[in-house]
């Protein structure tokens, strides 16, 4: 499990980070939510370790700016937001990397199955020899999911749950793309791994997370399961603007239906 | 032509690791002003060796010059991880940029003692800032050799971890490569290496750019081979050369960085242009 109590992050004597308080759980993807500058991915790099951070952050019980980078490493992989990369080297390669310091105990040969059918779990199957800088943003996004996946290929080692970090995991993928992805997490969950994704679609949120924390201004405004947390009220006033939430007619979801900027246009349509 | 062999070896597994460190195909030892921190170190024992610092220079003996450059691109380079590193955080750009800045100071600074040197001291300066293996003997040799073979033995260790860092330092940290300990070990090990190639064969340049990259498009940019393939195709590059330094105006002998730089420059001109779409500058 990982804990976070009385989060803080500031930068300079700036305050990024007050008083964040939630667990991200075992078996379940955790989303987190929030309009951009709310300090989603500041929580996330504080979670990975990139970050000086006051209060507690902790994975497994153990304080993470304790840990070194190799035991970090082990419990969980990380998808940035974006990722560059300096040298031409292959898909294979870079995906590989993900095995670098997993500690599996694979052989060569098992890893080379691994990266393949990591590969193929992100629908790039005969990518492996083709170079990096040749594929389009939304396939190079994949290839870093593959990489993070192999970090973590077992959800659970030892009898310790490991963490997928996912920096806006979709963000880049067209429609089919994301539900792959999404699917993916959701898989790695249910077999015992953790997902903590910062998400912005609302309603593959909704689908997809267990648990949403809801951040605004560097604050977290509320947690829990998607019905009791995607509320009109809460959502207008975080991302200031008019929405309408309602449910899936065929299924539990809720349902976000964007309208607005602002109240005044939908109550005075002729302005 | 050991001499040859070792200092061939070093610049181009120099340039290799620091381009690995630098995730930049351009990076070298020659360009973060390291090169220019180990001449300073050099020229000031040769210009004040006879007068200000001979009782410094008697002391050393023939340890003197390697050991001074050495000391200057030791000062280099801790000037230069301390400006650019900030809570435990080496900035790429801000290294790169106060490079070229310290660059600057010690070729202020080497111009300053260049002014105050005598005409022997000129020329020895001249042909020393040139490049020259010309100078070689076995007590240079023996000063040299054991800072090359140990940083030469060091870098297989660092492969793994310079081809975590393509994919940027966070990403690196990420996947378990103890970032800074990385970059500390590179950052002396690339100015203990340079050093000692500076104070014994002066200016050679372009064999850390050239090298590595041609080995990339050759084999791939993977540290694991490419680092010792370096070291292999430097010494043998480095070889060719001297042989035809010594050969082209024989008896007199030119310069080995003459060679370097003119086949060197136009090549690596010629990589920048040819592939200017992979190197993602």
């Amino acid at each position: 499990m990982i804990e976070v109590k009385n989060g803080s992050v500031h930068i300079g004597k700036k305050p990024i980070l007050l008083g964040v308080a939630f667990n991200a759980l075992p078996g379940a993807i955790t989303a987190i939510i929030g309009p951009n500058g709310s300090g989603k991915t500041t929580l996330l790099k504080a979670i990975s370790g990139d970050l000086p951070y006051g209060g507690s952050i902790r994975v497994h019980g153990r304080e993470i700016n304790a840990l070194k980078p190799w035991e970090m490493a082990a419990m969980r992989a990380v998808l940035p937001q974006s990722s560059s990369l300096s040298f031409p080297f292959t898909i294979r390669e870079v995906v590989r990397l993900g095995l670098t310091a997993g500690r599996t105990g694979a052989s060569r040969g098992q890893m080379d199955d691994i990266v393949e059918e990591a590969l193929a779990r992100v629908d790039l199957q005969g990518f492996s020899g083709r170079f990096y800088q040749e594929l389009s943003g939304g396939e190079q996004q994949r290839v870093q999911l593959a990489r993070v996946l192999c970090q973590v290929w077992h959800p659970v080692v030892d009898e310790m749950p490991r963490y997928l970090f996912l920096d806006e995991p979709i963000s880049s993928l067209d429609i089919r793309h994301q539900l792959v992805i999404l699917d993916i997490a959701r898989d790695f969950a249910q077999r015992g791994g953790g997902v903590l994704a910062i998400l912005h679609d609302l309603n593959l949120t909704a689908m997809y997370a267990d648990n949403i924390l809801v951040m605004h201004q560097g604050q977290v405004r509320d947690f829990g399961p998607p019905n009791a947390v995607l509320k009109n009220d809460l959502l207008q006033s975080v991302f200031e603007c008019n929405l309408r939430v309602s449910s899936v007619p065929a299924g539990n979801n809720a349902f976000v239906l964007p309208q607005s900027v602002t109240a005044d246009k939908i109550l005075s349509p002729n302005v | 032509m050991v001499l040859g062999i070792l200092v061939g070896a070093s610049l181009a597994v120099c340039g290799a690791t620091m381009q690995g460190l630098f995730r930049n195909p351009l990076a070298d030892p020659g360009i973060v002003g390291v090169s220019s921190g180990a001449a300073l170190g050099a020229v000031t024992m040769i210009v004040l060796g006879s007068s200000t610092l001979a009782p410094i220079a008697d002391f050393l003996g023939v340890f003197a010059l390697p050991l001074t450059a050495f000391a200057g691109a030791l000062i280099t380079t801790l000037l230069l991880y301390r400006v650019s590193t900030q809570n435990g955080k080496t900035s790429v750009a801000t290294m790169l940029l106060a490079g070229i800045a310290l660059g600057a100071l010690a070729l202020a600074l080497t111009g300053i003692l260049i002014f105050m040197a005598d005409d022997q001291q000129l020329r020895d300066l001249t042909f020393w800032n040139m490049g020259s293996l010309a100078g070689a003997t076995w007590v240079k040799i023996l000063a040299a050799a054991p800072i090359i073979i140990v940083v030469l033995l060091t870098v297989p260790f660092l492969a793994g971890g310079l081809n975590a860092m393509t994919l940027g330092e966070a990403t690196a940290r990420h996947i378990g490569i103890p970032v800074q300990g990385l970059k500390a070990c590179s950052i002396l090990v690339v100015a203990a290496a340079t050093g000692a190639s500076v104070a014994v064969s002066g200016g050679i340049g372009f064999v850390g750019i050239v090298v590595p990259h041609l080995l990339r498009l050759l084999i791939g940019p993977d540290h694991r081979y490419l680092l010792p393939a370096s070291a292999l195709l430097g010494a043998s590059l480095l070889l060719v050369a001297d042989a035809i330094a010594r050969t082209i105006v024989a008896p007199a002998e030119l310069p080995i960085g003459i060679i370097t730089a003119l086949v060197g420059a136009p090549f690596f001109l010629w990589i920048l242009l040819s592939r200017r779409g992979f190197l993602d500058l």
